[in-house]
């Protein structure tokens, strides 16, 4: 089974009447076409240009669009000259994960966050885990939903007692007014939204959302623009922007590296990353070392063998990170948060599961001390 | 060197066709025999006729008249029913790759698809087994056509359709990885690609390789750099190199800006069809067929603009076809 499937088959929640099948590509139906236009909205961000052409401002990659054309991200295009997102109410997964499947480990812990997303991306990660939406257009991509509003999102979120709405799974970005929207509705309801993103996105609507936004998981691909531009097709400054930018907005922000065997698991590449998050994030950021899996366009590499994780692990540590963590390896030490003024434990984790907490308001049960991260 | 120096020193420039309708390709005639004696050219087919238009509307029989000459002076046969069976015999299931993408003004025309499927049927492929195809229904619909999923007569399919898709799992042609069309992978012996000859604004032309995209499921992610080596390796997918027999441009109407839509101020009725079996010699001529357009109208090469076709260049690299112009024979008569 691909991750796609585990994420859709494993224990649907019947948050719409229903059980959640998977998504499936195109072989069947098709949505009527009032259906398809239904999830069209017009673009939030952009400008229009001389020949009917436009450009999007949501992204850095700044797409100059041609009328009939369609965006880099494969779910935005232009319509005689006005900008429109095709993908507004169109999610394709719905899901109720624990929160620390984002990875959020200091965000909530032990509680359920209706996790969602429809497909597209402004990447194209040659090892993207969730490849079967985040590299497909819209109408490729059938979900069983039909239009899914903002309200109705949150309502069934505050009906299965999640606590949380996460953008996840594919790029939230390229969703950008659903998730606005939903994270808008969901703030009204006194329900926190979560953002598992690139971090590929224009300062402008990156502020706007971070009003609405209450944590924020960015994936750190790795510390070398080389890497971001020859395996991601993206770049890496901008991404390190967006990272100031929530860190200067004080919402709550941990990031994610997966470490891949031969392409971003030097030690020194990964010692550089430390200190330079230490240096501009904070020794506070939690910072996750994730196991790759082969897939997509990158199955000639093989599973990143745990030494390897452990090593990242002791590079953050040595580097002044004080929380770093390992994933996608059960039962694995560094899946605990320590204090890390007394070094006792704090969360005891197997998997998503927290099995123990020793915290109080926030601090540590036994030094008293605050820890970083909502706790609620 | 200039063109004229050129010329003479070939000492054998010949300029054949001088087009019975409009201007001159003959630009494109330069004829080197020394190279023809161990290479021969690629034949592209340019045929119009003025009277296509009639005030009722688009000649059906003429259209069929025009197509069936066009493929003649491409395949190089005397004999219409022999160059069809060169394409497809009856076993064959052929798929005809449509370019609706501007809608019904600027698509390839009702009257050549009803064209190609008499010529088809009256080389013993049935109706049944031909299957015009678009990236989805919605574009087939835009373009004027009515999606035909197992109704009698040709099929019209989008990808969307019941029982198409596109392939699991990602195939690579050099910069490209995109999975497939099934129709293309799965259902289809042969395929035709037709195309419309236009503008692109960021791939220069779109006639005939740049209507490939619409077999893979990502091309917003292959339109950088002017979309090169993009074009040039999605026709260079293994699958396309063996079942991609012909390449028809409708240009009846033409656009030389502003594309991929349709504006109309830059349309022009062109009244013709290309047609070869060389993906990149056709395109090669298409490009100058929009520039001479260009020149005529007044605006700045292609160059000029920063969207001149250099995957042509990588096309032919690939040997994915002809694209130096003293290579391309250019028939305007048949």
């Amino acid at each position: 089974m691909d991750r796609r499937h585990f994420l859709i088959q494993s224990g649907g929640f019947a948050i719409f009447g229903r059980f959640m099948p998977r998504a499936s590509l195109p072989t069947g139906k098709t949505p009527a076409l009032d259906q398809a236009d239904g999830f069209k909205r017009e673009a939030a961000w952009y400008r229009k240009m001389d020949g009917k052409q436009v450009e999007c401002q949501l992204c850095p990659r700044r797409c100059k669009v041609a009328d009939q054309e369609t965006g880099w991200c494969g779910v935005r295009s232009n319509d005689r000259g006005i900008y429109y997102t095709h993908v507004y109410g169109r999610a394709v997964t719905i899901h109720s994960d624990p929160v620390e499947k984002k990875p959020l480990f200091h965000f909530l812990p032990s509680t359920e966050t209706l996790s969602l997303s429809t497909v597209g991306c402004n990447f194209e990660c040659l090892f993207c885990q969730n490849w079967e939406l985040s590299q497909f257009r819209p109408e490729q991509v059938q979900g069983p939903y039909g239009f899914v509003s903002p309200a109705k999102l949150v309502a069934g979120a505050k009906k299965i007692g999640a606590k949380s709405v996460a953008f996840t799974y594919g790029e939230p970005v390229v969703f950008y007014e659903y998730m606005r929207d939903i994270a808008v509705h969901a703030k009204l309801k006194d329900l926190p939204a979560v953002m598992i993103t690139n971090g590929f996105i224009e300062p402008r609507p990156m502020d706007a959302l971070l009003d609405v936004i209450s944590a924020v998981k960015v994936d750190f691909k790795a510390y070398s623009p080389e890497f971001y531009t020859k395996w991601c097709r993206g770049r890496l400054q901008p991404v390190l922007d967006t990272m100031l930018r929530i860190r200067k907005k004080k919402v709550w922000l941990e990031l994610v590296h997966l470490t891949i065997p031969g392409l971003n698991d030097r030690p020194a590449q990964t010692e550089e990353m430390c200190k330079w998050i230490v240096h501009n994030l904070g020794p506070d950021v939690p910072v996750h070392f994730t196991r790759f899996h082969p897939t997509y366009k990158l199955t000639n590499v093989a599973k990143t063998p745990p030494a390897t994780l452990q090593r990242q692990w002791e590079i953050a540590k040595n580097s002044g990170i004080h929380y770093a963590y390992t994933g996608n390896l059960p039962g694995h030490d560094a899946e605990n948060t320590l204090c890390h003024h007394c070094g006792k434990m704090l969360v005891q984790r197997v998997g998503f599961a927290v099995v123990e907490k020793a915290l109080r308001s926030g601090k540590c049960k036994w030094c008293d001390r605050p820890i970083p991260g909502v706790w609620g | 060197m200039d063109r004229r120096d050129f010329i003479k020193k070939m000492g054998a420039g010949i300029m054949v066709g001088t087009g019975a309708a409009g201007e001159s390709l003959s630009d494109t005639m330069i004829v080197n025999r020394d190279r023809m004696k161990t290479r021969p050219k690629a034949r592209v087919a340019v045929l119009r006729d003025e009277k296509v238009r009639a005030k009722t509307g688009l000649s059906a029989d003429r259209i069929h008249a025009l197509l069936e000459r066009a493929i003649l002076a491409a395949t190089g046969y005397k004999d219409i029913k022999i160059a069809m069976r060169s394409l497809a015999g009856p076993k064959d299931i052929v798929g005809i790759k449509l370019n609706c993408l501007a809608g019904r003004p600027l698509s390839p025309t009702k009257e050549l698809t009803q064209a190609m499927t008499r010529l088809f049927s009256e080389c013993n492929v049935s109706e049944g087994n031909l299957i015009f195809f678009e990236r989805s229904q919605r574009d087939l619909i835009k373009g004027g056509f009515e999606v035909n999923v197992s109704g009698p007569g040709a099929r019209f399919l989008g990808h969307d359709s019941p029982g198409c898709g596109y392939e699991p799992r990602p195939r690579i042609s050099g910069q490209v990885g995109s999975c497939l069309s099934r129709i293309v992978t799965e259902k289809i012996t042969v395929l035709i690609n037709l195309g419309v000859l236009k503008d692109h604004n960021l791939s220069g032309i779109s006639a005939g390789m740049k209507n490939l995209f619409g077999i893979i499921h990502n091309p917003n992610k292959y339109h950088d750099n002017n979309c090169d080596p993009y074009v040039a390796d999605v026709s260079a997918f293994d699958v396309v190199r063996a079942k991609l027999r012909l390449v028809v441009i409708d240009a009846l109407l033409a656009q030389c800006e502003g594309g991929p839509a349709y504006r109309p101020q830059y349309a022009w009725p062109f009244n013709g069809v290309l047609v070869s079996t060389d993906s990149v010699a056709v395109d090669r001529v298409g490009l100058q067929i929009i520039e001479a357009q260009r020149k005529k109208k007044g605006l700045h090469s292609l160059k000029a603009m920063k969207r001149h076709p250099q995957w042509l260049e990588t096309a032919s690299r690939l040997g994915l076809g002809e694209c130096n112009h003293e290579n391309i024979q250019i028939i305007e008569e048949a």
